[in-house]
């Protein structure tokens, strides 16, 4: 999978481009925490439009950074998840317990984090 | 079962496989013209399931006689809108079923993933049976599929 940053004033977005699946899995952690490290105070936002899969090693993926970002105090949010990898999303709880803050789109995740 | 079609591939228990493995349901899907819909649910639950088996089931346990590696076998059987996914492999004796459900409801602070895996799988397939036949582990998933 292909992560592309955005990189904008006070949010940084990363869209997730392909399969996020057990083989990708360590490097897209990888490149999620480059990512927070050099946010220095900037929000994340992850544009799941074009995330195509999930699996548990992907959710992994989501939970380790939601947990960091958090104890970084960076605001993270997930925008315009496809229906399916919505629905991994849902019956692993990670909805309704509020993991990581789910929007329906990218707009409204990047209001989310900047508000 | 009134089986319309059916195949079956044998993978070697690596990491590396899991690419081949989801290929060969790709190609079923294909093939059969099945609702594009469901697939992301087939081919979440095989990955669970094979990666399971590649980094516990076979942990310690030497390959079956004549093979210098851990082989798994995956086949597919459609009986109209049903189809049936069964893994094969000849690691510990693993029942999936039998292990302690997750907590969905737990904060993130508390939150492990261990075991997420197999609630995916019971949640994304009608039915999941698990059997023990000799040195061999079988898991059986039975999902339907939604037709238009």
């Amino acid at each position: 999978m292909d992560i592309n940053v955005d990189n904008r004033a006070n949010v940084t977005i990363a869209s997730l481009d392909g399969r996020l699946d057990f083989e990708a899995a360590d490097t897209a952690q990888v490149k999620l925490r480059e990512l927070l490290g050099s946010a220095s105070g900037k929000a994340l936002v992850l544009d799941g439009a074009s995330l195509s899969y999930v699996s548990s090693a992907g959710l992994r993926v989501f939970l380790t950074i939601a947990k960091e970002a958090k104890a970084a105090g960076v605001a993270v949010a997930v925008g315009a998840l496809q229906p399916a990898v919505q629905q991994v999303f849902d019956i692993s709880g990670f909805s309704k317990t509020k993991i990581i803050d789910i929007q329906s789109t990218v707009d409204d995740a990047v209001r989310a984090v900047t508000r | 079962m009134a089986i319309s079609a059916a195949g079956s591939i044998v993978v070697r228990a690596e990491v590396a496989e899991l690419g081949r493995l989801g290929g060969f349901l790709t190609a079923f899907w294909e093939a059969h013209d099945l609702p594009l819909a469901d697939s992301m649910r087939f081919e979440l639950s095989l990955e669970e399931v094979f990666i399971n088996v590649v980094t516990h089931g076979i942990e310690g346990v030497a390959p079956p006689v004549g093979h210098d590696t851990h082989l798994v076998t995956m086949a597919l059987a459609l009986d109209g809108d049903r189809l049936e996914m069964v893994v094969e492999d000849h690691g510990q004796a693993f029942d999936p079923l039998g292990q302690p459900e997750v907590d969905t409801d737990a904060p993130i602070e508390d939150r492990g993933i261990g075991g997420l895996g197999i609630h995916l799988v019971k949640t994304l397939m009608q039915d999941v049976r698990y059997e023990r036949t000799g040195d061999r582990n079988r898991l059986i998933m039975m999902g339907e599929l939604t037709r238009s």
